[in-house]
């Protein structure tokens, strides 16, 4: 039963140059993940609504009719009319342009506080993943500790800490959202610690750690971005809750969350406009950035839709 | 078993005159976001009445497809898109789902690679048994238990009572294979596709598994589709042999003739690379990859791997041409090819 | 016997969480800087009296020593007493316990009865309206500011429409509460024959409820369609079809099974995000519970109130895993315990 046998020629596979040689071109596939998110309708309507409200944020000032605290008593508590578009709190100051002010403030806390966690969460989660070990079991372990907690009590306790102020705020989101960052960058730490190019690094004698973090960055870089937008969401809403309750910023600010505290205090007279708007801006950013970390996820894994 | 088993059959390899299974140019095609992949081109093949045929050729052949064709059990994005599938006289294209669902299990049913996923995590054996026993057979929980430990004992597993409280990760591979073959002859199916039962399997059980396939078909009298890549496994279980090769059969024959006359230059490629005992040095590969089937190759779609190919290759798709009795191979140089052969020799 | 070691052992992992939760919030609580004694003290008291009353509430030790008192009183269940209340914070929050637990309780369970079947059946039905409305929920609720839900559903059911009573805490004034019990008002009153209590009782629960559980949904439902979609797409489900058995069981028995069990590891951490969201909306409806005895606790700078409040809401979460835990290891044969 045996056959006979044919010499057919075998490709020889080319043994790779160099370290770099096997690293995941990066460039190539950040240009393909563009390619694939433009076509994903749902991050593409989340990127257009954070737009608007990035462009409100940078143009405030311009497109706003008033100034974000001018107080006139003769317009005091007016519903949307033609010259105020979201009606007057009670200083009678401009809902309309306090809500678009408000956006400078709402993305501000949210980019510093994502930033702070991203730099001391990534490298917290790197160090860990690098060094191993007792380490690494001791820090995971805190990184437990904080997630222990319901996410809204310990920014209460952070900002009863701190005392109200946008600092706090940063403060108490960012704490939040440090372990998600610990976490993605431990692991990664961990894979890119046994991965060929990390091994091929050695073999050729390249500086290990630096070969490490180098290729570190730009895999984590897409999970990172996804993390981030979905942080971004939290970061807001979180520090609209405790400007609500009044930990947060103070209700003098054209803050969103400080101004539906405004709205609240009036709000058994039935002036629904003061919080409403506010609120719908909250809503609108938020949603914006959720759909957007959706699409991002769809991206990375085609299997979820 | 033997109260509901059809009449026990003769090992009898005959292509019957009324095929129990024809496929006829059976089409699916899969819509990726790349384009539309024509994994099945006018497939067409028949099974006969108890007979093993074994489906064989490399990862992306189109063999599995052809096997959930049948079933109707493709996965998104994939598509019967022309075609007939007559089952016992009744083209099973145009079955609505509910009349399909019909068919599953008591006609035709399956066992697939990897068993130990295929089986529910979360569900015990005699879980799984019962279920089938219960929904597609009518069974009480008596009989239902009763005939599930039967079936576990047909199977050859030993103390088939302490088996069925187990869970799928409480069982090795093999037997775990065996559960699903259980499964799929419990309601005496009269069609049952193997999609590469044994991949991932060790030797010694995946010729135990083999072995227990040719004794179920001896047992019911049922016919089977071996799906594999593994030429050794189908010498050892098939009557016939088909090769497939980009969606096509390429070549079909009857074991013996397979192995001692291949003809088309794609099957001598397969037997060449067959890891052999006698150990050697390197396995050849046939060159080249398998082909893009969005974009796919005109004329003869091996044509690009394959070193006899001329400007007719390119061009024109070659029929199926009789070599002997009940063999057929689709190739426009079968006599080059075996003056080739003789002379290596 | 097992399931009890493997409780044990879940406890093990779970009491270093409680304790750092302890020491967190022991810490966070002594950097405030407005002075909780002054505060109490008034502004008419002594520099000497206020240095007794320190004294006295041990707060001129050095910070181990605090806290070393502090684990030890919280060991005998001592928490310590409320500046605001002047009672032990024990027993404040033994008392505001239940009428929080009837929120969550009822906003969990309309969370979870609703987000379910939603998940499963756009999970089934992928791509028709009842998949798009599930979306449209999960991405919605937990892109809206709990706070900013709740009142637009006071203005619009009570300010507006004026068919539910208004945000003026568990019964209205007219009515006495029921006979405690439980504690809570719609089973007490209930138990107590009284109908029209019961009924009072549930319509002040309904807003907040509905708020509670309108955020605790979408991420249930979310989950829910997703797990599904992967056991219906898994090699075990494509068995049971090719097995001819039929859709209603291959969903309510193969692939839920497994689909639910990561959901309810999902509903332990949504309970403890219901908890937090909770303090907004007791805030917003005067309802006499936790969040409103934090809330207040931390407007009067009350320390001892604020960290039994938040020890208790950890400890209340850690339950919730520790549940959640057991009832996967009940469900999942592959855990091994």
């Amino acid at each position: 039963m045996s056959a006979p046998t044919i010499d057919l020629p075998t490709s020889p596979v080319t043994p790779p140059a160099s370290a770099a040689a096997l690293a995941p071109p990066f460039r190539e596939r950040l240009g393909d993940f563009w390619y694939t998110l433009r076509r994903n309708p749902t991050a593409m309507i989340g990127l257009f609504m954070i737009g608007v409200v990035i462009f409100a944020a940078l143009f405030a000032q311009w497109i706003a009719p008033y100034p974000a605290n001018e107080i006139d008593f003769a317009v005091v508590a007016q519903p949307p009319t033609r010259e105020h578009l979201f009606g007057t709190d009670q200083f009678g100051q401009d809902i309309f342009s306090r809500v678009l002010f408000g956006a400078r403030i709402d993305l501000m806390i949210a980019l510093s506080a994502v930033v702070i966690s991203l730099i001391i969460g990534s490298v917290y989660g790197a160090i860990s993943g690098y060094v191993g070990g007792l380490t690494d079991e001791v820090a995971m372990r805190i990184m437990d500790i904080l997630q222990g907690f319901p996410r809204f009590i310990f920014a209460m306790g952070i900002a009863f800490a701190l005392g109200p102020g946008i600092e706090t705020v940063v403060i108490a989101t960012a704490v939040l959202n440090i372990p998600g960052y610990a976490r993605l960058m431990r692991s990664s730490m961990l894979s890119a610690k046994t991965s060929q190019y990390a091994m091929a690094a050695k073999a050729i004698g390249a500086n290990h750690r630096a070969i490490l973090f180098k290729h570190l960055v730009p895999n984590c870089m897409i999970p990172i971005f996804v993390i981030s937008t979905l942080q971004f969401g939290w970061a807001i809403l979180e520090a609209a809750g405790l400007s609500f309750i009044g930990l947060g910023v103070e209700t003098s600010r054209a803050e969103w969350g400080a101004m539906i505290q405004l709205g609240f205090q009036d709000f058994l007279q039935g002036h629904w406009w003061m919080y409403t708007f506010p609120g719908l801006a909250i809503a609108w950013t938020v949603l914006g950035f959720n759909l957007l970390g959706d699409g991002l996820q769809d991206v990375l894994d085609p299997r979820r839709r | 078993m033997a109260t509901t088993a059809t009449t026990p059959h003769a090992v009898a390899a005959m292509p019957a005159e009324t095929p129990m299974l024809e496929v006829r140019d059976l089409e699916t095609q899969f819509f990726t976001r790349k384009g539309v992949a024509r994994v099945l081109d006018r497939l067409s093949f028949s099974i006969g009445k108890g007979e093993i045929v074994g489906l064989v050729g490399e990862s992306g052949s189109g063999k599995s497809v052809t096997g959930f064709s049948i079933v109707n059990l493709i996965k998104s994005p994939g598509k019967i898109v022309a075609g007939e599938i007559l089952f016992e006289g009744r083209d099973l294209t145009r079955l609505s789902e509910d009349q399909m669902r019909d068919i599953r299990g008591k006609d035709i049913a399956m066992i697939f690679q990897n068993p130990r996923g295929s089986l529910n995590p979360v569900l015990t054996v005699g879980d799984q048994l019962r279920q089938v026993l219960k929904y597609r057979q009518g069974m009480n929980k008596k009989q239902a238990q009763e005939r599930a430990t039967e079936l576990l004992r047909l199977v050859h597993i030993p103390e088939p009572e302490r088996r069925l409280k187990a869970y799928p990760h409480q069982l090795s591979g093999g037997m775990a294979q065996r559960v699903m073959i259980a499964m799929a002859i419990s309601c005496s199916p009269h069609l049952l596709i193997a999609d590469e039962p044994t991949t991932g399997l060790d030797v010694t059980i995946e010729y135990q598994i083999i072995q227990l396939l040719k004794e179920m078909r001896d047992l019911t009298g049922t016919s089977v589709i071996a799906i594999t890549h593994d030429l050794n496994m189908a010498a050892e279980v098939c009557d016939r042999i088909m090769v497939m090769y980009a969606g096509k059969v390429v070549e079909q024959a009857p074991v013996l003739q397979f192995f001692t006359k291949p003809s088309h230059p794609y099957t001598l490629g397969l037997l060449a690379s067959r890891p052999s005992l006698s150990g050697g040095d390197e396995i050849p590969t046939i060159p080249g990859n398998v082909p893009d089937l969005i974009h796919r190759p005109t004329g003869c779609a091996f044509h690009p791997r394959c070193r006899w190919a001329t400007q007719e290759c390119i061009s024109i798709e070659p029929l199926p041409r009789e070599v002997g009795p009940g063999h057929t191979a689709a190739c426009h140089h079968l006599e080059e090819v075996q003056r080739d052969i003789a002379a290596a020799h | 016997m097992r399931l009890a070691r493997y409780i044990l052992r879940r406890l093990l992992f779970l009491v270093p969480v409680l304790l750092g939760a302890i020491f967190i919030t022991f810490f966070l609580t002594r950097l405030v800087p407005g002075n909780p004694i002054e505060k109490v003290a008034g502004p008419y008291a002594s520099d000497e009296q206020v240095q007794q009353m320190k004294d006295e509430a041990g707060l001129l030790d050095p910070w181990y020593v605090q806290f070393w008192h502090y684990l030890g009183d919280l060991a005998h269940g001592d928490l310590g007493i409320s500046y605001q209340t002047n009672q032990a914070v024990t027993t404040d929050l033994r008392e505001k316990f239940p009428a929080s637990f009837e929120l969550v309780f009822f906003g969990m369970l309309l969370a979870v009865g609703v987000a379910i079947p939603l998940g499963i059946i756009s999970a089934v039905k992928q791509g028709t309206w009842v998949d798009q409305l599930t979306r449209v929920i999960a991405v919605l609720g937990v892109s809206m500011p709990i706070f900013w839900i709740a009142l637009i559903l006071v203005s619009t059911f009570y300010t507006r429409l004026g068919w539910l009573p208004g945000p003026q805490g568990r019964l209205p004034i007219a009515f006495s509460d029921p006979p405690h019990v439980t504690g809570m008002f719609t089973v007490d009153a209930l138990l107590d024959g009284d109908t029209d209590t019961f009924w009072a009782a549930a319509k002040q629960l309904v807003l907040p409820v509905i708020t509670i559980g309108l955020t605790a949904m979408a991420p249930i439902a979310r989950m829910t369609r997703a797990t599904m979609i992967e056991a219906l797409n898994s090699d075990y489900v494509r068995t049971a079809k090719s097995l001819g058995l039929p859709t209603r069981v291959i969903v309510s028995k193969n692939a839920l099974k497994n689909a639910i069990i990561p959901v309810l590891t999902l509903i332990a951490a949504v309970f403890g995000y219901a908890i937090g969201g909770e303090v907004l909306v007791e805030y917003i409806f005067t309802w006499p519970g936790l969040g409103k005895y934090s809330f207040d606790a931390i407007m009067g700078s009350d320390f001892p109130a604020v960290q039994g409040f938040i020890i208790l809401a950890v400890a209340m979460y850690v339950l919730a895993y520790l549940i959640v835990d057991i009832l996967i290891a009940l469900l999942d044969p592959r855990i091994e315990y």
